[in-house]
């Protein structure tokens, strides 16, 4: 891959602390994903993929190395500048979904905008935009409650996106979801608004998989 | 950081739809809070409860419950936090948005009780409730209002110093 890698993981050691016995879940991982690359990170459930999305994203921070995003060491990067810099530069689909269930498909999109002190035309104009990309324009007004996990998924996604982050990081998209709505978001993931976008995506089915540029296998580690 | 002015606009939006985020939990609040602040305006309604020093221990009871109460408010948001951090919101603008949220719920809420509070003691002590349960009855009511917000703000100000998973682990 040409360029500079966007995300660097050099020597990273994850241990949690299982009630006094610790379990490791990476003991010297490497890992570099370049601009506009769409890698799947494949593997059993306990693998680590998910524990790897939150290294990169900032939400969780390793026992040793160092994790750079955008060449930003965000491994080390206080927490009061990691919410700026995640605002800016990723976008995350988590595996839960995540959306506030009393919350309306807009207001639940808006969110991310809201906090970045954008005003109340531009964040109309653009969740607009988000929920028509990814086909759920038509429950802007629907409370997420109300919603089909795959609609919540298509939610999740034009939220990750609206800010128009450089990178998007995605964690298990295809779970829970049926043949056709898998079809609509793989479809989604190779389409225009996602030109140029670095995509990281965790998966334990194959069918992420051919869609991706790059895999790699995480194995688990056995206790 | 931003804390705690500059983003006070974002603060504001969210703090207002916490009432939507967590209506369950607004609810709760409401009734616990109101009857707290029912039961101390019925007790200051007694003539002379006020300048009485019985008055001294139940106010820090009724200071110190209200600040319980909005304690175990915040933590049923808790996992609401490590969402907004994960979507960007700053430490400052979540811990301002609670505080606003708080202070509003604590004061309806307070409302409601003292209205309550004044309704079952007036039939025993007619007009001569607003004697007694006066001005020093209300200060009580505010501050345990203040105190209450301040203690859950702070609380969230503590816990979102903590990492998006820590948090989400601790929430369960």
């Amino acid at each position: 891959m040409p360029g500079e890698p966007v995300v660097k993981l050099e020597h990273v050691k994850k241990v949690y602390d299982g009630q006094g016995k610790p379990s490791s879940v990476f003991e010297d991982l490497n890992l570099e994903v370049y601009k506009g690359e769409f890698l799947a990170i494949f593997g059993p459930t306990g693998c680590g993929k998910t524990t790897l999305l939150n290294l990169i994203a900032g939400f969780d921070r390793p026992q040793k190395g160092r994790i750079y995003v955008k060449g930003v060491e965000v491994s080390s990067l206080p927490e009061s500048k990691l919410a700026s810099f995640r605002r800016r530069n990723l976008g995350m689909v988590f595996q839960t979904n995540n959306l506030i269930p009393h919350m309306t498909v807009f207001e639940n999109v808006e969110l991310p905008l809201v906090f970045s002190g954008l005003g109340r035309a531009e964040r109309k104009q653009r969740v607009e935009e988000a929920l028509k990309a990814f086909w759920v324009s038509n429950y802007a007004d629907r409370k997420v409650s109300t919603l089909s996990v795959g609609e919540c998924r298509m939610v999740s996604l034009a939220r990750a996106m609206v800010t128009d982050p450089e990178i998007v990081l995605l964690d298990e998209p295809t779970d829970f979801l049926d043949a056709l709505t898998v079809d609509l978001l793989l479809s989604s993931l190779k389409g225009k608004l996602m030109k140029g976008k670095t995509l990281i995506a965790t998966t334990h089915r194959g069918r992420l998989t051919r869609v991706a540029e790059r895999v790699i296998r995480l194995k688990k580690r056995l206790p | 950081m931003g804390f705690p002015f500059k983003s006070f606009g974002t603060s504001v939006w969210l703090g207002l739809k916490f009432f939507r985020i967590a209506w369950f939990r607004v609810k709760l609040g409401v009734l616990t809070l109101s009857m707290v602040a029912a039961s101390f305006t019925f007790f200051t309604g007694f003539r002379g409860f006020e300048t009485s020093l019985t008055f001294i221990p139940v106010s820090i009871i009724m200071a110190v419950a209200f600040s319980a109460v909005m304690l175990h408010l915040v933590k049923w948001s808790i996992h609401d936090v490590a969402l907004f951090k994960a979507l960007g919101a700053n430490r400052g603008t979540i811990t301002l948005a609670v505080l606003l949220e708080l202070t509003i719920l604590g004061l309806l809420s307070s409302a409601l009780g003292v209205t309550v509070g004044l309704g079952f003691i007036f039939p025993l002590q007619g007009f001569k409730v607003f004697q007694s349960a006066g001005v020093l009855t209300l200060t009580v009511v505010l501050f345990s209002v203040l105190l209450g917000a301040s203690v859950g703000a702070l609380s969230v100000w503590r816990e979102s110093k903590r990492t998006v998973a820590e948090i989400l682990s601790y929430a369960g």
